[in-house]
């Protein structure tokens, strides 16, 4: 996902803008990252340069737990604890 | 009842570009990309765009195209065919699109609406995101009988009558409503039986 692209990004659900980003990989793109709501709390991850913003019942929650807590360390602790819509606190 | 749709589409991704050369050709394409009346400084939406069939053609013509599509088995599909040059990939929903309102100069999409659990809320969403003065185009089936392509190819509508559809873009404060019969049909087999059910193409102006 191309830097520029934040200037069109906004939340799926609540519409909210601009969305916080925290970049974990970087090359030409951003590789891998994460996006986050503060307005509802939903976080969404950029996988492999796409970034996936699906509502809650097209997510799969256990292949992006597993990548959430592949990121555990650069992700900010909030979204581990509380994220929405699932979280790494929940799943145990 | 979207997620039974996007698993369908993660399925038969490897070999939708067959699949849909089976059920109708390029003209359609040519249709709609006429009617969005696309130019070289216009940033393009295409929704469901799937492997990339009016991605592809848009590409040539506009500045930037965003492809938005549920499945990541389809735009991966999309990615290694047209590469990402002028291409921006995004996994999302129509019915709730992650666009910022106002952001783009034009909307197409293809085959889209009969996939989705809630048509009106898809096309409420693509009149948000265009730009004042912005074009929206769109193709589908007409309203048909045949159920077994709800089981057969995960089709949520069998079609739509084409007043409803001038009424859904008229309802959203759309300007320079047109739905036309295309004179393309899907094509496909039941019980080895040919069947063709016509397309309809729409187009409207976001009021400037």
């Amino acid at each position: 996902m191309k830097r520029r692209l934040m200037d069109i990004l906004a939340c799926p659900i609540d519409k909210h803008y601009p969305l916080d980003l925290h970049v974990f990989e970087e090359k030409d793109e951003i590789v891998e990252g994460l996006l986050v709501c503060s307005e509802c709390g939903r976080w969404y991850p950029i996988m492999d340069e796409i970034p996936q913003l699906l509502p809650d019942d097209l997510r799969e929650q256990r292949d992006e737990l597993s990548w959430l807590n592949k990121w555990r360390e650069n992700a900010p602790p909030q979204v581990l604890r509380e994220g929405k819509p699932f979280n790494l606190q929940l799943s145990g | 009842m979207s997620r039974r749709v996007r698993d369908y589409f993660e399925l038969v991704s490897p070999q939708w570009d067959v699949m849909r050369k089976s059920f109708y050709g390029e003209e359609v394409r040519d249709a709609v990309l006429n009617a969005a009346r696309i130019s070289p400084d216009d940033t393009v939406l295409d929704v469901g765009a799937g492997t990339g069939f009016l991605t592809e053609a848009a590409a040539m013509i506009a500045r930037k195209v965003i492809a938005l599509d549920f499945s990541r088995g389809m735009s991966d599909e999309a990615i290694a065919k047209l590469g990402k040059g002028k291409v921006e990939f995004r996994i999302g929903n129509v019915e709730r699109m992650q666009l910022l309102g106002s952001s783009v100069n034009v909307v197409i999409g293809n085959m889209v609406l009969h996939h989705c659990p809630h048509p009106k809320a898809a096309v409420a969403e693509m009149s948000r995101v265009l730009k004042p003065g912005g074009r929206i185009a769109f193709s589908d089936l007409q309203e048909h009988t045949h159920e077994w392509l709800r089981k057969e190819h995960a089709d949520l509508w069998l079609g739509f009558k084409m007043e409803d559809i001038a009424a859904m873009l008229k309802d959203m404060g759309l300007e320079k409503v047109n739905v036309d019969a295309l004179s393309s049909c899907c094509s496909s087999t039941q019980d080895d039986k040919a069947v063709k059910i016509p397309m309809f193409l729409a187009s409207a102006q976001k009021q400037d």
